[in-house]
């Protein structure tokens, strides 16, 4: 078996696939805001669903990734409860190649990060995982 | 013994909507399951199409758990800590008419968490987790690691 991790064919599929992949990210992170909206108003899933114009199994699947938001179920939710998404466009720092590289232990899902990002970034200190009891606490050695 | 394990997160493509977390979390994979683990990417037994070192089958589902690990968020479709012993958690590829689930530890500390591939249980049968589920979680709790560059 030579089914070791290929680069070469990450990198070709990943091309491939790049525009789906960053559509599944960008439903995601809206899921995100709305998971903590419902959750700080007491609206089930349920209701939710019923707002945006589908089924709570669909739902479910959007919030899952297998499906996309689309601006009609947004839209569906934003008349339901009165509420305005703010929308921002950010370019992703140029030059954040360089930053990246800086960063003495790169976090990985620091791919592309805004500017602000790294002024707030904590290194994550990989020592203090060399030595891990079953507890799940990680000790030094 | 210490298992060895290694950080994955450069497998994953670079998106612009991978929001950065104000918590560092990083993903591992247990080397011991890595042809393991690039096999059920792949979906090997169950992809008609497979070809050895292509994982692109269950990417999209990978992609969407590690927004949401790294997000240091937990969502019982995807991603959630098992009752039975909360250090563990599951990955869970609920998709393609299947109920695969890879099992993790997780590891805090104060600089971050870290997410560890540990064991894959292919297509589980039950909704609850029977003596087969239980088994895996026990033995992935057990684990100790050192980190492999």
């Amino acid at each position: 078996m030579s089914s070791k991790f290929s680069l070469d064919n990450l990198q070709q599929f990943s091309e491939k696939d790049l525009r789906k992949y960053e559509a599944i990210a960008l439903s995601m992170s809206i899921s995100f805001e709305l998971e903590d909206y419902i959750k700080e108003k007491g609206i089930s899933k349920q209701e939710l669903a019923e707002a945006a114009g589908v089924s709570a199994s669909y739902l479910s699947q959007v919030f899952s990734g297998s499906k996309l938001f689309n601006l009609s179920m947004l839209a569906g939710i934003s008349q339901k409860y009165g509420i305005r998404y703010k929308m921002e466009i950010e370019e992703t720092a140029e030059d954040y190649q360089a930053i990246y590289d800086s960063i003495p232990f790169n976090p990985a899902h620091f791919k592309k990060p805004m500017m602000d990002d790294v002024n707030s970034f904590q290194p994550f200190d990989s020592n203090s995982l060399c030595c891990v009891r079953k507890t799940g606490e990680a000790s030094g050695c | 013994m210490l298992e060895e394990i290694v950080c994955i997160d450069d497998l994953l493509p670079t998106l612009n909507h991978f929001k950065c977390p104000n918590y560092s979390v990083k993903l591992y994979l247990r080397t011991a399951i890595q042809d393991e683990f690039v096999e059920f990417l792949g979906g090997f037994g169950i992809n008609s199409s497979y070809k050895e070192g292509d994982i692109s089958f269950r990417m999209s589902k990978l992609i969407a758990i590690a927004i949401v690990i790294y997000q240091n968020r937990y969502r019982d479709e995807l991603y959630r800590k098992e009752m039975a012993n909360p250090v563990v958690t599951a990955m869970k590829f609920m998709d393609k008419g299947r109920n695969d689930r890879l099992y993790c530890r997780e590891l805090i500390s104060s600089s971050g968490k870290a997410v560890v591939i540990c064991e894959i249980h292919s297509n589980k049968q039950n909704q609850k987790n029977k003596h087969k589920e239980i088994s895996i979680i026990d033995k992935v709790a057990e684990y100790e690691f050192k980190i492999f560059s």
